[in-house]
């Protein structure tokens, strides 16, 4: 976790007041694989795994000066830690009107990331199973979608070209833009549901189940134990269970010699269910039309 | 100038040598026991509430902002 990394750790001890809350039953709660401690860890990218992990920026009565969903960089999370102390003196100065201090929030909010550096910004890049989550299941109404005519459904299918860059917003920019639509909210009322709602609900970076050369061993991954939720947990099982039985059964075909079909593979049912809706669903996660604070 | 190049690619390649292979090859990687210092740090040296009322007392009374954190796991142990 880089909040014990510095420069995070000495602003943290210095200028806050800390707390924390296991989420593990929210329902907004994603899956991790299970880390205990004297594990690996691993720094990732910006933004990576919202659904598991929160960081709040709080005004001392409990208003959200600004939050950010999933991993971040240490250094990255200072100068938002500083944004939050400047959106912070707006919050308490006693001669701007409510109409004022909401107004200013929202310029602020979308003018920070401006002055995001570029290094910041290249390690604010989604990662490309939450991109291709996306673009599969929300490429109409997902607001981390900068560009839709960059994607086509050839993109989503295994083994198809790569998903561009350039059609996706940086999480640096999500986090922003859906800050500007919560403007001086109370944590009791934040919809962190919908806040961090971008991506796959599971997150794993499979750290304890590496081979030597740093990639992952696959075949420890697949029976690596999750945590989460317990109907979560109980639901991955069922379906890693399913995956599992598949794979012995394609074995014992390939093994015998007889034809195997799509069918059997299960890879019909899964192209029809994860690709084909992107065109038929709406959305349930757009955070720009759930908003109801304020 | 030869000699020192040398020598610091002599030193570079020792130092890589030292290091496990996982932190050689992907930086990205922070070993357990490094983790577990770092989560040992990060807990004994911070008072973490787990009680937002309270924090906002404390705030209040130190003129700080409130750094809240909502996480699957415990902050201290399984995450």
């Amino acid at each position: 976790m880089s909040l014990s990394q510095e420069p995070a750790f000495s602003a943290l001890k210095e200028h806050f007041v800390c707390g924390v809350r296991d989420i593990t039953e929210e329902p907004y709660c994603g899956l991790s694989g299970r880390h205990d401690t004297g594990g690996n860890a691993v720094n990732t990218t910006n933004g990576a795994g919202p659904h598991n992990m929160q960081l709040f920026m709080l005004a001392a009565d409990g208003t959200v000066l600004h939050c950010l969903p999933g991993f971040w960089n240490a250094n990255d999370l200072v100068e938002e830690m500083k944004f939050a102390d400047s959106l912070n003196g707006v919050w308490t100065n006693q001669k701007l009107s409510p109409g004022q201090k909401l107004k200013q929030f929202k310029q602020m909010q979308l003018a920070h990331v401006e002055e995001h550096s570029p290094a910041m910004v290249k390690r604010s890049k989604m990662q490309g199973f939450d991109q291709k989550y996306e673009a599969a299941h929300r490429w109409g109404t997902s607001d981390t979608i900068a560009d839709r005519t960059l994607i086509t459904s050839d993109m989503l299918q295994n083994g198809g070209p790569k998903l561009p860059q350039e059609a996706f917003k940086t999480t640096d920019l999500i986090v922003h833009e859906r800050m500007a639509a919560r403007p001086f909210v109370p944590i009791g009322r934040f919809d962190t549901a919908a806040f961090v709602d971008y991506g796959k609900p599971k997150y794993d970076k499979h750290e304890d189940m590496r081979n030597a050369d740093g990639s992952v061993n696959k075949e420890l991954a697949r029976s690596a134990p999750s945590l989460g939720s317990q109907a979560k947990v109980a639901e991955e099982t069922m379906m890693r269970e399913k995956r599992m039985r598949r794979m012995n059964k394609m074995a014992r075909a390939k093994r015998s010699g007889s034809a195997f079909t799509a069918s059997d593979s299960g890879a019909g049912t899964a192209y029809n269910r994860t690709y084909y809706p992107m065109y038929q669903t709406k959305s349930t996660g757009n955070a720009h039309n759930t908003v109801q604070n304020y | 100038m030869k000699k020192v190049g040398v020598a610091a690619a002599a030193m570079m390649i020792l130092l890589a040598a030292q290091c496990s292979p996982v932190m050689a090859k992907k930086p990205g990687i922070i070993p357990g026991d490094v983790a577990l210092d770092r989560t040992e740090q990060l807990v004994s040296e911070i008072k973490w509430n787990r009680n937002l009322a309270q924090a906002e007392a404390e705030a209040k009374k130190q003129g700080k902002m409130i750094f809240w954190v909502q996480m699957l796991g415990d902050i201290n142990g399984t995450t």
